[in-house]
């Protein structure tokens, strides 16, 4: 065990912290671009606040191409935006490009999914009340499904969090790489049982954690 | 939401941290990641003497397997077809010769592997028959004909250095009292194209030359065992090392007319001379 340690301790946790950091700035990313995109499909739908069904139509298409491509292809599809982003190409930055527009869509479709639970009745009342579309963006619709976004929250991270074993394909390493390198093509499968102990362990956190700020923010708990 | 900010708040302070860690000095070389060419790339780095690996490395080394790093370099293992798409942000890659051509960066490869290298005498591409057909007259006639100074000639002329000759060798072949039909199973480049060119100098000895193209890699070799092939040229000698084992089949190699190098490419970097002390 001490043995194993002192080989690949350090590997691991490289792979670890390079997981991470492929996994975070995403799901930053993604919530910024995803977040605005799945308050326009729930407002511009039929019947919504800000009802405009072409405009509907069009940018749903838009998210659909997107959620679309498969992502081994879209790492090489957007390398030369990645290249103009972030100056390189290569490695765990560059791979953040890809993931946050992977992702991105993604994300705008769990907002969507969120914001439509809302009640009808509380959309109508605050608009009785007079509140702007803007209002009613920021003071009912995003307050009242913080909850629900924060379980969509976690399936957002844990699915970059699984998108990001590939992205070894551009040098950017991470766990599932070294579980995919050393551990499969090189046949030790200790390597690949300590990954694999170390990626569910991971995933098992950010799902707690995610579980309990849901818990702890929905107002019928309280 | 403020516990979503503070959230949010956290995760960026967690990403700085890591962040910073993640910065690296020295030369940036990319490899292909795989098990094989991952192995070969670095034995020509050491070739080179940029790295050294540990002893007894070998063709199963790994980054991980570097001993001394004099210049300081870091390794960035990737897909292998990926490598000519990332070598402007490296500074070299070692990059396999088939993917090189394919992107049409050949020119700018700095070094290739020579003949003589491990790499190239493991990866060499060989003429393969049923175990104890090896010294039959007319297979000899056609290993003595695909080392002839014109065979290896013309490899070295068409293929832009991706195909590479071992270099010619004298095999003494006997002379066939009369004419002989080979079949001989191929894929199709470079190796049909170089069975096709030795036809002609083939008839002239007595040896009437049949060539089969395949595009698996399989049936070649399963045709060989059961005799509808009387050799196959396609495979270097791991994969049939390989293949005998797991398949129980009898082939052994008689001559390894060609290899297909890997080269350092020049990206971000272009010459190798930053390497000398």
């Amino acid at each position: 065990m001490l043995d194993f340690l002192s080989n690949y301790g350090s590997l691991l946790l490289e792979g670890t912290g390079e997981t991470l950091y492929m996994t975070f700035v995403p799901t930053l990313v993604s919530y910024l671009i995803g977040l605005p995109m799945g308050v326009l499909l729930t407002t511009t739908k039929p019947g919504g606040i800000m009802a405009a069904p072409r405009f509907h139509t069009v940018f749903g298409w838009f998210v659909n191409l997107f959620r679309s491509i498969p992502f081994m292809i879209l790492i090489f599809f957007v390398l030369p935006v990645t290249r103009f982003l972030v100056g390189t190409s290569i490695g765990a930055t560059a791979a953040n490009v890809p993931l946050s527009i992977a992702a991105a869509p993604f994300v705008a479709r769990l907002v969507e999914q969120s914001l439509e639970e809302i009640d009808q009745g509380v959309i109508e009342a605050s608009r009785c009340m007079g509140a702007t579309n803007w209002q009613i963006i920021t003071r009912v619709l995003l307050v009242e499904s913080v909850p629900s976004l924060l379980r969509g929250l976690s399936i957002t991270i844990i699915t970059i969090f699984g998108y990001t074993a590939v992205t070894g394909a551009v040098g950017a390493g991470g766990l599932g790489n070294i579980a995919f390198r050393f551990g499969y093509q090189r046949y030790q499968t200790d390597v690949m049982y300590a990954t694999v102990a170390l990626v569910v362990a991971l995933v098992c956190i950010i799902q707690a954690v995610c579980s309990f700020l849901a818990r702890k923010s929905d107002k019928r708990n309280r | 939401m403020k516990k979503f900010l503070s959230l949010l708040a956290a995760g960026c302070l967690a990403l700085s941290l890591v962040a910073c860690g993640g910065g690296s000095k020295g030369y940036q070389i990319g490899i292909p990641g795989d098990a094989t060419n991952g192995a070969r790339a670095l034995l020509l780095l050491e070739a080179q003497g940029i790295i050294t690996l540990k002893e007894g490395a070998g063709l199963k080394a790994t980054e991980r397997d570097i001993q001394d790093n004099p210049f300081n370099v870091s390794i960035v293992a990737m897909e292998a077809a990926a490598l000519p798409s990332g070598l402007p942000d490296l500074d070299f890659a070692v990059i396999n010769g088939n993917y090189a051509s394919g992107a049409g960066i050949v020119d700018s490869v700095l070094v290739s592997e020579d003949p003589e290298s491990v790499a190239a005498q493991t990866y060499g591409n060989i003429l393969a028959v049923k175990e104890g057909r090896e010294n039959d007259p007319a297979i000899q006639v056609l290993a003595s004909v695909l080392m002839s100074q014109e065979v290896q000639d013309y490899i070295k002329e068409n293929y832009n250095g991706v195909v590479m000759p071992m270099g010619a060798k004298e095999i003494d072949a006997p002379a066939l009292s009369e004419s002989v039909t080979l079949k001989v199973g191929a894929s199709p480049s470079p190796h049909a194209e170089i069975l096709e060119f030795a036809t002609p100098l083939l008839a002239e000895k007595g040896v009437i030359l049949e060539i089969q193209e395949f595009d698996d890699y399989v049936m070649p070799n399963t045709a060989v065992e059961d005799g509808s092939l009387d050799a196959n040229y396609f495979q270097h000698q791991p994969y049939l090392d390989d293949f005998n084992a797991e398949q129980g089949t009898h082939i052994v190699s008689v001559v390894i007319p060609h290899y297909e190098p890997m080269g350092i490419y020049g990206g971000k970097t272009k010459d190798l001379s930053v390497f000398k002390k």
